[in-house]
């Protein structure tokens, strides 16, 4: 926390104070920008009245050469200014200038973090004001489809990196004046830009002033990514489950607006903060409410189904085989105890050792560059996998369990990281106490669950929810003409959402 | 004080952590998994355990196991199954053990030492087989030859699974034995096994059941009586009932198959007397016909359904007269009386045994033959 405020308090120390001398103002900013090779500083005068010196800062890479080019020095140098016999910086504003945003200011933050953004501030000889002109222009990708969320029936649109091509991204899905945007900085030395988007009068005050008040205590350097800023403002810290959400997909985010979240984008990140998230997010996807909602029904439970049986799995099968062989079916402890002749490892071990296997394989695909990922499954399939039964390391049985675990682990991806961490926690549990062990180690972490809150709102509220209301949209998808109403607590006072089919 | 509240709180959650019995950490290549026992009693009075265990090393991958018989001697049967680990290095486990076959001459001398060990022993489950064998030392039993298993207990298993075909066996678990014989007014039975020899090999065949009284083996019925057994206790899931029919010369026999059969026991108490009355529904199919006898009309078969009965009614009542004769209520009279007349019980339930001796049985079979199968008449052989 010092730390950040005497950085603070250098930054503020850097300014420039506005000069009437043309040089003595690009110096300051020399000052100021000085070992910065990519800093700018073009001097030109005006081809008809060669006593008005103008120079033009900017940061290289920054801006877009054409607009530069096209709209200030063009214009500058060609313009008759002899025939205006009071040539100042307004009428350079109003009648030279040709762009989109020009501001007149002496404002020495304003000035220099204009530069920084990538517009470019043209000083004149002989003037106290600056003007600061729009002219950023920087690569950015396309947008694809993002890996993360893919869809069968769906818009493939994701968000991309600049914060204004996702606003408009989201802009474009709800047109409405109820839709704001408000803007923030964030990061002392980054001063990264923040929206912070809702629809008025859907979305809960309470829960937005709450937001304002956690971001306006972070102080730090820097926010590079939504992530982290995340992490500093979320509930339940501590805990490995995740009560802030995110996601990539444009309709997703309008979505979630319409059921009175509120997202937080981050500049530079495609991935858009949703809050509050519940636990049932997780498990919903917006294929859902375009496929049909039998088979939907069907996919989210096989969802909640995998994420117990990933988190489980293991843990089942080590307190089985090692406390109670007798709830095994007599057949399958058979087949299992004629694979594991001659295993040397006991069955927690090989169990923990496995699953670290897959975690290390899982993290290798991530990281590695696809050109590899033959050798990659080449070396997890055969090496770890039939080569280790066949030389007896590892038994079958662990290596059928083990994939289970990852396969349907590989479904519920974004709650990857509570599920690794409980996973092993359940198996150790296991390992030491069988079955009590697990069922100790599963009431914990439900309690746990019952217990955390995304901005006030419970994260299990629709699962443990007594109305019927809730529990339309959670581990069943019910047709879209039952889901009458918007999400309690998360939406203010503007509940429904849909007339009655009759249409009243 | 918060503070300390939690604390005690967490004290709380973690205690019971710590409190449970459970911590029987035993790795499962570490057993020897025992799938059946035979339970014998030595010269010395010293008890004679067989474990019929399935051995998965030699086989390995393809999963199919080996029978192995370890045998132990002890001065009880818990203590034999113990020193088993003088014979074979990992300890016998009780857990997956399905049939526990007794030896008759053990039977004959009260069944309670193995009854007891089966059921206080934490490995041992309550709905094993226990099986009686006729002959010489029970660990003969697994010198059978298999038909379809590996393992000699699974094929007796499997046998007593079978049998609900037919209804020539009883099926019987240690619990319900164990109902048995805490109970008053009811006797125990279990199925019987013997080998027997065809073709030169040694396999096992179930003949019957196993008569208890009190917890000694006193005698036996075979298939058929079982069958009639079976019909009274309300087992009977399916089988064949044959019927004589026409005239001795003749030597005619029609055989019926059964769909469905329902008895229900009614005791009454009318003038200082005890009547058991029995009700038997049978919903049955004409299979088989040995006969010149044609079945034209509903009212051929409802003549012929009435033979049957009759024909039933008496194999049942031989049956109970033979259980009366010798005093062993397996049919469980005793424990209908108890149930739905318990005055009458409390008041004459000491002398049920002689009681049971001069019951009044009413049986009253209702056959129903619902079609006579895919042919209408019988086969006729032209002129």
């Amino acid at each position: 926390m010092k730390e950040t405020q005497t950085t603070a308090e250098n930054n503020v120390n850097k300014s420039v104070i506005m000069l009437k001398a043309l040089k003595d103002n690009v110096k300051q900013f020399k000052d100021i920008f000085q070992n910065d090779d990519t800093f700018m500083i073009r001097y030109f005068v005006n081809s008809y009245q060669s006593q008005i010196r103008f120079c033009l800062l900017y940061l290289e890479g920054m801006i877009d050469a054409e607009k530069i080019y096209n709209s200030i020095i063009k214009p500058l140098i060609q313009t008759n200014l002899s025939e205006n016999k009071t040539t100042n910086i307004d009428t350079i504003m109003n009648q030279v200038i040709i762009s989109h945003k020009v501001e007149k200011t002496q404002d020495s933050d304003a000035l220099i973090s204009a530069i920084i953004r990538g517009d470019s501030v043209l000083l004149m000889e002989n003037c106290y004001d600056a003007l600061i002109i729009a002219s950023k222009g920087w690569k950015s990708r396309s947008t694809t489809e993002p890996e993360g969320e893919k869809v069968i029936r769906g818009p493939r649109e994701g968000f991309v990196e600049p914060l204004m091509e996702n606003l408009s991204m989201i802009r474009r899905r709800l047109a409405t004046p109820d839709l704001k945007f408000k803007i923030m900085h964030i990061g002392v030395r980054t001063k990264t830009k923040l929206g912070i988007c809702y629809i008025d009068g859907i979305a809960n005050k309470q829960i937005l002033g709450e937001l304002l008040e956690r971001l306006n205590k972070v102080k730090i350097d820097g926010i590079l990514l939504s992530g982290s800023l995340a992490e500093l403002i979320q509930d339940a810290p501590y805990s490995p489950f995740e009560t802030i959400g995110s996601t990539e997909k444009p309709d997703v985010a309008a979505a979630n607006l319409l059921e009175g979240r509120i997202l937080v984008i981050v500049d530079g990140t495609p991935h858009v903060l949703v809050l509050p998230y519940l636990l049932e997010q997780f498990f919903q996807s917006d294929d859902d409410y375009a496929l049909n909602f039998y088979f939907s029904s069907f996919s989210r439970m096989l969802r909640v189904l995998s994420f117990i049986l990933t988190v489980t799995a293991p843990a089942i099968y080590v307190a089985l085989l090692t406390y109670h062989q007798e709830m095994i079916p007599t057949p399958l402890l058979m087949s299992i105890l004629a694979a594991r002749q001659g295993i040397p490892f006991p069955t927690i071990v090989e169990t923990l050792g496995l699953i670290l296997a897959f975690e290390v394989l899982r993290e290798t695909g991530i990281r590695m560059p696809v050109s590899l990922a033959t050798a990659l499954s080449i070396l997890g399939a055969l090496v770890l996998g039939t080569a280790a039964v066949e030389a007896r390391i590892v038994s079958a049985t662990v290596i059928i369990v083990v994939a289970l675990t990852g396969l349907t682990g590989l479904m519920t991806q974004k709650l990857k990281s509570p599920v690794v961490v409980i996973r092993i926690f359940l198996t150790i549990l296991a390992g030491l106490m069988g079955i009590y062990g697990v069922l100790y180690g599963i009431i914990l972490v439900l309690t746990h669950l019952c217990t955390i809150r995304s901005f006030g709102v419970p994260y299990l509220m629709s699962y443990t929810s007594l109305r019927p209301e809730d529990l339309l949209d959670t581990a069943m998808r019910t047709p879209i003409w039952f889901l009458k109403k918007r999400p309690r607590f998360i939406s203010s006072s503007n509940k429904i959402r849909q007339a009655n089919r009759r249409g009243n | 004080m918060k503070r300390i509240i939690k604390i005690l709180l967490y004290i709380l959650i973690i205690n019971p952590l710590l409190l449970t019995s459970c911590w029987n950490y035993r790795e499962a290549d570490n057993l020897t998994l025992v799938r059946g026992l035979a339970i014998d009693k030595a010269e010395d009075n010293n008890y004679l355990v067989s474990a019929e265990t399935a051995d998965m090393h030699e086989e390995g991958m393809e999963g199919k196991a080996k029978s192995v018989i370890i045998e132990s001697k002890g001065e009880t049967i818990f203590d034999a199954v113990r020193n088993a680990i003088l014979v074979n290095v990992p300890r016998l486990y009780l857990g997956h053990t399905t049939v526990v076959v007794i030896s008759q001459k053990l039977a004959q001398e009260g069944v309670t030492p193995v009854m007891d060990f089966l059921t206080r022993d934490h490995e041992t489950r309550l709905e094993m087989h226990p099986v009686i064998y006729q002959g010489n030392e029970a660990k003969e039993i697994f010198k059978a030859k298999p038909f379809t298993a590996e393992i000699i207990s699974e094929e007796i298993r499997d046998m007593l699974y079978e049998q609900k075909r037919i209804s020539k066996a009883v099926q019987v678990q240690i619990y319900e034995f164990m109902e048995c014989l805490a109970s008053e007014g009811v006797s125990g039975i279990m199925p019987v096994v013997r080998l027997e020899e065809i073709a030169g090999e040694k396999v096992i065949r179930l003949c019957g059941t196993a008569v208890f009284k009190k917890d000694k083996l006193i005698g036996y019925l075979d298939e058929d009586e079982t069958k009639y057994l079976c019909f009274v206790l309300d087992e009977v899931e399916g089988g064949v009932l044959t019927v004589n029919v026409g005239s001795k010369e003749d030597n005619g026999k029609i055989t019926l198959e059964i769909l469905k059969s329902k008895t229900k026991v009614k005791p009454s108490y009318k003038e200082d007397k005890i009547t058991i009355e029995i009700k038997i529904r049978i919903r049955a199919v004409l299979d088989e016909v040995r006969t010149r006898i044609k079945f034209n009309d509903q009212k051929d078969l409802d003549e012929l359904a009435k033979i049957a009965g009759e024909q039933l009614k008496g194999h049942i009542e031989n049956v109970i007269k033979k259980a009366q004769n010798s005093n062993s209520d397996i049919f469980g009279f005793g424990l209908q009386v108890k149930r739905s007349l318990p005055k009458v019980w409390k008041e004459k339930g000491k002398d049920w045994d002689k009681l049971f001796r001069e019951l009044e049985v009413n049986i009253i079979p209702d056959i129903e033959i619902v079609h006579t199968g895919l042919l209408i008449k019988s086969v006729e052989v032209g002129e």
